[in-house]
């Protein structure tokens, strides 16, 4: 037989399931009940209740174990929303039980590259984020801005951005997920959202954003002119929201 | 509200601003502030927040207070007797326009430099008129860089210093007599003395000796930051992210190795966290300039990496360009080029080699370093395994062994190597970047750096 866990999509869900399923020698796959699409006649279906406490006993187990960068990184994997992110992440859990802290150095073990590839494509568009996320003011004073992440990133940019601009008010929607980070200038929620807020803008948030536009080829060496490198750090697939790149075709 | 006088403004002194490299917004780390009103934070490794058209990097606004010079550098577009529109900033208008760029997230803060307005004291005056204003008034807590204007009074120099993250005073010419040629205003003890009391100040905060000069109010009122400056428990009252410096390429028969021994100086000598580099772009014709065709691109890109080595990789400038050999090889980076000159130094054994010399060796750069030293703890590397952990091994094949062998259909020949070496068409690059260290460089892995 081969067992799938099917868990309810959280990282605790994820977690209880590896918990559960830790001596089971047939375990396949976790999914969650969205990506457990086609079940075959071999497959044996585990549904797992989220429990807490077990996550939790994980968790503090890594970081006793190893460190709080490895707790760091699994819950990035798990952001990633790819497929096979169970049981990558169960399989690491399983190395970690067996080597310890020494799991870090086994760079060309194939369980180990995938959790580091993953978390690390994570991580370089959380960090991306940090510059490119663009607010618009609208309303009253209200800092508005539109994302479509490959990775689930919202949990881990509200902190940052909470911390900048402490004291005002934003909203950084997530197109792709239908969920926003709201920030009411001390404490942010994550929530489901449908929203659109950007029905008019102000003129003067508009003279901004065409300043900035301006600005930017001002700025410009016409002797070094250089649009691949251009693409190269700003692919065109992460433009749909710049300003500085839509603003021409929406004015 | 903004108007058209101000978008003129922004557009010209913008421009005027665009020669200079540097738009790092790195060195410091700082935590927002909950006092009412504030906005900002730092974040040590820099942020990048845009690309203009030639693929550089954007972090910081970067723009003149004003460029209605005084003086007459010969290669300046802003110098007196050039014909081009004049302007000048109200330091309120930098201030909002930095707090709204910033709110939008269009930056990480102000890289703010001047021409010479009546003289430099007078100069300093206004742009730190423009800082008091952004951290006080706005209570920006974002990056600041400013530009020390040589020769002006220390006092003002530091009261500046003590509202910015980093500052810096572009040297531009590498040698005195290329200044007295093309930059007669300037002197090299004006320059160079400033350099040396903002690297003295620096120098006293750091060891907790630092006293003011005058009784001007802490900078950001009572909560002056908790974490200003790199390190949380490290208050720093001036420049917590240190000088830097700017030099111009091309402009001067200055050879690279002028060039970099001036360098290394600056680096050991007076502490600078940053040399940038700017190509020469002939935008003023004079008899004095030399006419290049484009700006030496290539030669910029190869002092970068070659800037890297003496930064990261424990080179000295003596190892890689003498009186003899005084250029760096366009060909290949500078790394290379030292390897082939040094064979008998290699090839070395990855299984063995300490850091510092798998540091040295083309092609592995200090992620790579790193993993090997960490991967080979648990388990002897071969080829395969280097490829595996994302070791790249193009230019590294010529000048390694694992477990004693080089790699298959490698020969270790000087010829061979230099061949294969050149025909690498990734050693001509399309320039990478290097005036933001950017974090995704580490993140990714990547050795392009190296
Ligand atoms: S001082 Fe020289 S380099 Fe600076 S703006 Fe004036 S003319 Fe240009």
């Amino acid at each position: 037989m081969l067992n799938i866990y099917i868990y309810d999509g959280s990282y605790h869900g994820l977690l209880t399931s590896c918990f559960d399923a830790w001596k089971d020698k047939d375990i396949y796959s976790i999914r969650t009940k969205e990506e457990n699409k086609d079940v075959n006649l071999l497959e044996k279906v585990v549904y797992i209740e989220t429990d807490n406490e077990k996550a939790e006993r994980i968790i503090k187990w890594v970081g006793k174990e190893a460190c709080y960068e490895v707790q760091r990184k699994l819950y990035r994997v798990f952001l990633t929303e790819h497929p096979e992110r169970g049981m990558y992440i169960f399989r690491y859990l399983k190395l970690l039980n067996q080597l310890g802290r020494n799991v870090e150095n086994h760079l060309y073990n194939d369980d180990v590259r995938n959790i580091n590839k993953l978390s690390r494509m994570h991580a370089s568009e959380t960090h991306r984020l940090y510059g490119f996320v663009r607010f618009e003011v609208i309303g009253n004073n209200i800092l508005y801005a539109r994302i479509e992440p490959d990775f689930n990133q919202l949990e881990v940019i509200a902190p940052y951005f909470a911390d900048r601009y402490n004291g005002h008010l934003w909203i950084i929607h997530d197109l792709t997920r239908n969920m926003a980070a709201i920030f009411n200038g001390s404490q942010y929620i994550i929530t489901e959202y449908n929203g659109n807020m950007l029905d008019n803008e102000s003129k003067t948030e508009i003279s901004f954003q065409k300043m900035w536009v301006e600005y930017l080829d001002a700025l410009t060496i016409k002797e070094r002119l250089n649009l691949d490198l251009q693409k190269q750090k700003v692919p065109l697939k992460t433009r749909k929201h710049l300003t500085e790149f839509m603003f021409k075709s929406k004015n | 509200m903004p108007n058209n006088d101000l978008l003129r403004k922004l557009n010209i002194l913008g421009a005027a601003a665009k020669y200079d490299a540097s738009c790092a917004s790195s060195g410091v780390e700082r935590r927002g502030s909950s006092k009412q009103g504030a906005m900002g934070n730092s974040v040590a490794c820099g942020i990048c927040h845009s690309f203009t058209q030639d693929g550089r990097c954007v972090s910081l606004l970067k723009v003149l207070q004003s460029n209605d010079c005084v003086y007459d550098c010969k290669y300046c577009v802003n110098r007196r007797t050039n014909d081009v529109e004049r302007a000048t900033f109200m330091p309120r208008e930098i201030a909002m326009l930095t707090y709204e760029f910033y709110r939008r997230n269009y930056i990480e803060g102000l890289f703010l430099s001047s021409a010479v307005i009546l003289s430099p004291d007078n100069t300093m005056e206004i742009m730190y008129e423009t800082l008091r204003l952004l951290r006080q008034e706005f209570c920006f807590y974002g990056y600041i860089h400013v530009k020390a204007i040589p020769g002006a009074d220390p006092l003002l120099i530091e009261r500046a210093g003590r509202l910015a993250d980093r500052m810096s005073v572009n040297i531009e010419l590498p040698s005195e007599a290329s200044l007295t040629r093309l930059a007669p205003q300037k002197k090299k003890r004006s320059i160079f003395s400033s350099m040396r009391y903002i690297s003295g100040r620096i120098e006293e905060d750091k060891s907790g000796k630092f006293l003011l000069r005058d009784n001007l109010p802490a900078p950001l009122g009572e909560t002056m930051p908790t974490s200003y400056g790199t390190g949380s428990s490290n208050k720093r009252t001036f420049v917590p992210g240190g000088q830097s410096t700017q030099l111009i390429i091309g402009a001067t028969d200055d050879t690279d190795h002028d060039i970099l021994t001036l360098t290394e100086n600056l680096y050991n000598k007076m502490q600078l966290k940053r040399v940038y580099y700017s190509a020469y772009v002939p935008a003023v014709k004079d008899p004095s300039l030399p006419s290049l065709a484009e700006p030496p691109l290539l030669r910029e890109h190869r002092l970068y990496q070659a800037d890297w080595l003496l930064r990261f990789y424990g080179f000295r400038s003596s190892e890689l360009l003498n009186e003899r050999n005084p250029n760096l090889n366009l060909k290949y980076d500078p790394k290379c080029d030292w390897a082939v000159r040094n064979l008998d130094l290699f090839p070395v054994e990855v299984n063995k080699a300490d850091y510092d010399t798998l540091l040295r060796v083309p092609g592995i750069g200090t992620i790579s370093a790193r993993k090997i030293v960490s991967a080979r703890k648990v388990g002897s590397l071969g080829f395969e395994e280097l490829k595996k952990m994302g070791v790249v091994l193009k230019r590294a094949q010529y000048f390694i062994t694992c477990r004693g062998k080089m790699m298959p259909h490698i020969k270790f020949d000087p010829k061979f190597i230099d061949a294969n070496l050149s025909l690498d068409k990734r050693a001509i690059p399309i320039f990478s970047n290097y005036e933001q260290l950017s974090l995704l460089d580490y993140i990714n892995g990547g050795d392009s750096l190296c």
